[in-house]
């Protein structure tokens, strides 16, 4: 999939409508740019109980992704902003899907491992360059964990989307269980909320949270797994994985990556310091 | 699609500055065309599992056609199963002004599939009705129209789409075997039902996640069926 933020040149005026040449930009019409730091925040992280009634424990959540974009609600003025862009570099469609959402003005390009656990919050990741504006969603391109990241030979996020790590208990039964996604190549996750005004005075920073409990219908991450019927490694370690020949772990397996893969248990939001 | 939505507008504006009272017109004609996909079916080397499907039947319901500003009077149903030469099917006509117009419309109200696919000597047959309309907008292409010629608007039918393991992937997989799988009761047809009850599986619904069976996840494929003028995208919509 085309990286639709990193294969376009910074346009940083608009055009009106009637006007479809495409030339140099006056600074006069400069829109303002401003940088925003990126932070993981884990607050999403805390013990949840799913719809089959395990009390679930995380103690490992990673995430590897590329290149955050940054969408700006508004429709004159941010489609003009894809029309030119388009004429200047033709941007690949998704196919059969489409692009959704709104126009993409802020980026933090580059490849990420999401740390939520393990590393004291909040964690940068980087600065976010924004056209100030009402922003609406935010995408990212899913990635795998590579040996550049850091990360060790043994470390399950290597070659990998994400890594959940934790122990399921119910009824006086713990379960401990490991998980490695895999998302599809160059999955793209498109609309996660982020309702959020950037303005040019703003000292803002911007934060990343994985969410264990989708705040909208109450679903889990992890619902509909029976961690107790599943069966575990010679350690005694439930392992979903891609791959898995055994039906029970497959259906367990695709139906975490299904949930992953959507836009409800991720939340970006922006906080103001001024 | 929108590269050519700014240049239709572009000649949109063109024409209304420049046009005269003498402005010529020509006809556009409308056709409906599955492919070889559909008109012969997806050859087994063409999909990622070893299943070969063949179409009996795959009648399309169109209506609200568009060109040029122009309503076009369309053959309510039209079967692109039929062979036709690599033409597509005519479905109707109109005179439209002459010059390059784009933005382009038209609405797909149902589609029924009837065919079969095949894997060695396994053979499933299905029969599917979905009567979710979709519309599609702001089709990708410019119909180029001089004055008293014909021109083209070929709305084409992408049945392979049925297949994808995506709704959004750019390279995704054509399979089957999961409706095969479907077929629970294992009287060799893929029921609607049945589908219904089935799992996506492995399949990718995308970031919204909110197709869970695969009865549901063919609704959501026959709304991307619709293209024009072979690859040409358009913006699709549901018709309530």
């Amino acid at each position: 999939m085309a990286k639709r933020w990193s294969a376009r040149p910074r346009l940083d005026c608009f055009w009106p409508a009637g006007l479809v040449a495409v030339s140099a930009c006056g600074g006069s019409h400069e829109a303002p740019r401003v940088d925003v730091p990126v932070v993981v925040e884990s607050g999403g992280m805390a013990p949840i109980q799913t719809n089959l009634g395990y009390a679930v424990e995380l103690s490992d959540a990673r995430l590897a992704l590329e290149d955050l974009e940054f969408a700006i609600a508004g429709e004159a003025h941010s489609s003009l902003w894809q029309r030119v862009s388009d004429l200047l570099v033709p941007v690949a469609h998704a196919h059969p899907g489409h692009y959704q959402g709104g126009e993409i003005t802020g980026e933090l390009p580059g490849h990420f491992i999401l740390d939520w656990l393990t590393s004291t919050p909040p964690a940068p990741l980087g600065m976010a360059n924004l056209i100030v504006g009402n922003y609406q969603s935010v995408n990212f391109t899913f990635a795998h964990g590579e040996e550049t990241d850091g990360l060790a030979s043994d470390d399950p996020l290597l070659g990998h989307t994400a890594v959940l790590r934790g122990q399921a208990a119910r009824d006086g039964q713990v379960v401990s269980f490991e998980a490695r996604v895999d998302a599809f190549p160059d999955r793209q996750l498109v609309g996660a909320p982020f309702e959020a005004e950037v303005r040019v005075d703003s000292s803002a920073t911007i934060s990343v949270e994985l969410l264990l409990v989708d705040p909208l219908e109450g679903g889990t991450l992890l619902d509909d797994i029976d961690f107790q019927a599943l069966p575990a490694d010679a350690n005694g370690v439930v392992k979903l994985s891609p791959g898995s020949s055994e039906p029970p772990l497959a259906e367990a397996y695709d139906g975490l990556r299904r949930t992953l893969q959507t836009h409800d248990h991720f939340k970006i939001r922006v906080e103001d310091g001024n | 699609m929108r590269k050519s939505g700014l240049m239709g507008f572009a000649f949109a504006l063109c024409t209304a500055a420049c046009g005269d009272e003498d402005q010529g017109e020509g006809a556009v004609k409308v056709t409906a065309y599955g492919e070889s996909f559909i008109e012969d079916g997806i050859p087994a080397d063409a999909m990622d599992d070893g299943w070969a499907v063949s179409f009996e039947r795959f009648d399309v319901a169109i209506s609200d056609v568009r060109v040029a500003g122009v309503a076009v009077s369309v053959e309510p149903t039209v079967d692109v199963s039929a062979p036709s030469s690599e033409q597509g099917h005519e479905i109707g006509s109109a005179l439209v002004p002459e010059g390059n117009h784009g933005n382009g419309s038209f609405e797909i109200d149902r589609i029924e599939v009837v065919g079969s696919a095949s894997k060695g000597g396994d053979t499933k047959t299905f029969a599917w009705v979905f009567d979710q309309g979709t519309a599609y907008g702001e089709c990708d292409t410019v119909t180029s129209v001089s004055d008293g010629g014909e021109a083209t608007f070929q709305i084409t039918v992408h049945a392979d789409h049925l297949f994808y393991d995506s709704l959004v992937s750019e390279t995704p997989q054509l399979l089957f075997q999961a409706m095969a799988d479907a077929d629970t009761n294992d009287d060799g047809d893929v029921a609607q039902a049945e589908l219904a009850a089935a799992s996506i599986g492995a399949y990718d619904p995308g970031s919204e996640g909110d197709v869970e069976d695969l009865w549901g996840w063919l609704i959501a494929a026959t709304r991307t069926v619709g293209h024009i003028d072979g690859e040409g995208h358009c913006e699709p919509s549901s018709v309530e």
